[in-house]
């Protein structure tokens, strides 16, 4: 095992052992995993010259030794492939294992079937230290081997510049929403609106709503408009409001002109209402049926809209769009499919104010255990309801908060 | 765990007025949008002001009265240059100073950017404990009595605060600095005398003098405040579309640093100066408001020392902080639990606790401890002015964004000017340094 910067700035030698250059840089290919050396990037008397792999005989600390003679027919460099020390070293990645942002210190090289490959980056002191030439120095902290993170477990799109290199935030997407939120809030605003922007609307949504208030604001405002529209109508009309209510009010207005209107209206008539209220804090998308239909319609519904998320339970409202009654999907199941609504709901229910306070929600929906409560106005029009979710920080200390969320989601 | 949308539950047809109720008042909007901008190069600018600009400032009044005054005019457009650089890097790139020293030049340019980040902020930081003991004296308490807890306050207020809340605690706490202004009219100078020494410049050839000079300009454009800003600046996570509100704040910044400089060399030139008293401490100054205008202003200057120390004494730490674990990838936030960041808090705490016990040895002359910084901080400047310099200009970083011709030539002759004028200073203050004292 090598690392990158004991190989970097060595001279490099021909055949014959005459020295044709330095060695500036390790390009490679990320289509692979541990990806092999694709080429070498050397300074050849002040120009920038690319010498494919199959010329190159070995890449060692103490020089670089070519199978052959220096052409001089060899290429500029390759601007669109990842270089490992331009674009790689000292940069900010992603340690999807550790869920954390490190720096590169050094990336590890490893020698397999006639080829040199990227194992992983070092992030540790001992990196540091080895950087300034202090290898040995290293020793004196307990004489640790360099803590390594497998090239597998790395996501280095967050070092690339975008313009000149596309590379998928892959690993990035697939982990969980809580754990790219925790990652992204280690970020400034302006990196990780640009993690945001490169992750699929859905993924993007949800890491969104897991991220503190603070950089919510902070991230959604330096994302691109049409982006930043785009992930919000992805939202829960409830958690959308509650990132556009932190965002100063001409952002907020200039997003929900971009979002579906339909979407917008939702979130629009949310953020009317007061933050620490029920109406503040309900969600108003919502599953509601006609007390007059019968469960087999009540089921058709549920089909045809095909909520992505999980569903526990249907109000039910009357022609006027009152509050009558709910429905739990148990009581959906085993009930027969042409029993009407109205016979099979439970009409006891607990209802909130649009404008009661937070805490009186929370310490209902808690006292009479309930996963969520419909939210009614003075008159008794259903508008929306608000789940355990939505009040679960009132009612548990903040770190409870996210480990729930992370148990849950 | 909740649910969609079924049309049935619609929108409330009547929208009751709320916190979150959107305003339409087009001037109202800019005018919240500009104060919400408003932050990074105000506190920036009145920190600049901090106990070892203040004990500079009074010093220049003292010595040289009104003829120095002339020269602010050009520490302001100086000021301007720099620190509009560092807002543009910080809104353009999303990153602050140190991850780009890292990510442009490496690991050794920045171990020795840091090593010495480190030293100078160290010693302007006990040089602000210096200021909260001077100022405690000023008011008859002793530094022993102030100091600890001062430092323990400060640390407070950045570990359990948040960033917005102690942003906002801490623009409130610069009116404060009004107090100069105040100070500086009831100390009654000659007003042709002060508008002389404004637009006429004169320059002595004589080493005191010039050491004065770069005394001023060292004070003012400082290394913490390049890396501070622009952190400042990613924080609040400006972008490309709001740059432009926020180098009007950069340019406030700049203006209130100058015109609290110009007063308190205008206070201390109608005092000190005129009655041919000398000046061998920040106290000097606010004991000589004392006859004049009575203890009103002697306590209203104390106050504003105090303010500024305070303030610098919370910030400077802070930045060094962030920005060495920025520069070598520790984590770093205030927001982190200790153990998670063991390296943060320890630069932090320890940066405080370096401040505060140095001022508390018994017998220590704060005078020094005040001086020491402008030599330690004329020294780094223009290093990282020239770091800077090379990543604005590089289009890989900075993109279209890079500096135009007429930016360059300012920011290089005021960097030229600064190298050569620090150079010469560091000298001459180090000599002084060795001989006087």
């Amino acid at each position: 095992m090598s690392f990158l910067s004991q190989v970097q700035g060595r001279p490099v030698f021909d055949a014959d052992g005459a020295q044709v250059g330095q060695l500036r840089d390790l390009v490679i290919n990320t289509d692979v995993p541990y990806p092999p050396i694709h080429s070498l990037v050397v300074n050849h008397h002040g120009s920038l010259r690319s010498i494919p792999w199959s010329d190159v005989a070995s890449v060692t600390p103490s020089g670089t030794a070519l199978l052959g003679k220096f052409k001089e027919g060899y290429l500029a460099p390759p601007d669109d492939l990842i270089w490992l020390a331009r674009d790689v070293l000292d940069k900010q990645i992603v340690d999807t294992s550790g869920v954390k942002l490190v720096r590169v210190n050094d990336v590890a090289l490893t020698p397999l079937n006639h080829q040199l490959r990227v194992a992983g980056v070092d992030n540790s002191t001992a990196g540091l230290l080895r950087r300034v030439g202090l290898e040995r120095a290293a020793g004196l902290f307990g004489k640790r081997r360099p803590r390594l993170i497998d090239w597998e477990q790395v996501d280095i799109g967050p070092a690339l510049d975008e313009v000149r290199l596309k590379v998928p935030f892959d690993r990035l997407q697939r982990m969980r929403p809580a754990d790219i939120a925790d990652v992204v809030s280690q970020m400034s605003p302006g990196e990780a609106a640009d993690v945001m922007e490169a992750l699929d609307e859905e993924t993007a949504a949800r890491a969104m709503a897991e991220l503190p208030d603070r950089h919510q604001a902070a991230v959604l405002a330096a994302m691109e408009p049409e982006e930043a529209a785009d992930v919000l109508e992805e939202m829960e009309p409830d958690e959308a409001a509650d990132v556009l209510g932190d965002v100063d009010e001409q952002t907020a207005e200039e997003l929900m002109r971009l979002m579906a209107p339909e979407a917008a209206e939702e979130v629009r008539s949310l953020l009317a209402y007061p933050e620490d209220t029920a109406g503040g804090l309900m969600n108003s998308a919502i599953i509601s049926v006609g007390h007059h239909s019968t469960l087999g319609e009540a089921v058709d519904l549920l089909r045809e809209m095909d909520p992505f998320d999980e569903v526990h339970v249907l109000f039910a409202v009357d022609d006027n769009g009152r509050f009558r009654g709910c429905l739990s999907l148990r009581d959906l199941l085993l009930a027969s499919p042409s029993a009407r609504v109205a016979d099979i709901m439970r009409s006891d229910v607990e209802t909130v104010l649009v404008d009661a306070p937070d805490e009186e929600v929370a310490q209902k929906l808690v006292r009479y255990d309930l996963l969520a409560i419909p939210v009614v106005d003075s008159d008794g029009h259903l508008k929306g309801a608000v789940t355990v979710n939505d009040v679960l920080d009132l009612v548990t200390p903040r770190s409870w908060h996210r480990r729930a969320r992370r148990m849950m989601g | 765990m909740s649910q969609v949308h079924a049309g049935e539950a619609g929108p409330p047809e009547a929208r009751p007025p709320g916190r979150r109720a959107m305003m339409r008042l087009g001037s109202i909007q800019r005018l919240v949008l500009i104060f919400a901008i408003l932050g990074p190069g105000v506190i920036t600018g009145v920190v600049d002001d901090d106990a070892t600009g203040i004990a500079g400032y009074s010093l220049a009044g003292a010595q040289f009265g009104y003829a120095l005054l002339w020269s602010l005019l050009l520490v302001t457009v100086a000021l301007v240059v720099v620190q509009e650089i560092s807002a543009r890097m910080g809104a353009i790139t999303g990153k602050g100073l140190a991850d780009l020293i890292r990510e442009r030049f490496g690991v050794k340019i920045t171990l020795f950017a840091m090593v010495t980040l480190l030293v100078a902020n160290a010693t302007t930081t006990v040089a602000e404990f210096a200021g909260i003991a001077a100022a405690a004296e000023l008011f008859g308490i002793s530094r022993y009595l102030v100091v600890p807890p001062a430092a323990l306050v400060v640390f407070g207020v950045v570990v359990f605060g948040t960033y917005r809340k102690v942003e906002i605690g801490l623009l409130i706490v610069s009116l404060v600095f009004i107090s100069y202004l105040i100070t500086g009219f009831v100390a009654q100078p000659h007003w042709p005398s002060v508008a002389h020494g404004t637009f006429v410049p004169t320059i002595h050839l004589t080493l005191p003098f010039l050491t004065m000079l770069i005394g001023l300009i060292g004070t003012t454009i400082t290394p913490w405040g390049q890396f501070y800003l622009q952190s400042a600046v990613v924080d609040k996570g400006l972008s490309e579309r709001e740059y432009k509100s926020a180098r009007i704040d950069v340019y406030v910044g700049s203006f209130i640093t100058n015109v609290i400089a110009f007063f308190i060399i205008v206070t201390a030139a109608a005092t000190l100066f005129v009655h041919g008293q000398p000046a061998n401490t920040v106290s000097d100054v606010a004991e000589s408001l004392r006859p004049l205008a009575g203890n009103f202003a002697a306590r209203l200057f104390a106050i504003g020392l105090l303010n500024a120390s305070l303030m610098a004494a919370a910030i400077l730490p802070l930045s060094t902080a962030y920005a060495i674990c920025e520069a070598f990838g520790w984590e770093r936030s205030v927001s982190r639990p200790l153990r998670e960041a063991p390296v943060f808090f320890g630069l932090f705490g320890g940066l405080l606790a370096i401040g505060a016990l140095a001022v508390l040895i018994p017998g220590v002359p704060l005078l020094v401890l005040l001086f020491l910084p402008n030599v330690v901080g004329a020294i780094l400047l223009p290093v990282i002015l020239i770091l800077t310099l090379k990543i604005v200009n590089d289009p890989h970083i900075m993109g279209r964004w890079v500096n135009s011709r007429t930016q360059n030539i300012l920011a290089w002759s005021t960097t030229i000017v600064l190298l050569v004028l620090t150079a010469v200073y560091a000298t001459t203050a180090i000599l002084q340094f060795a001989g006087v004292i």
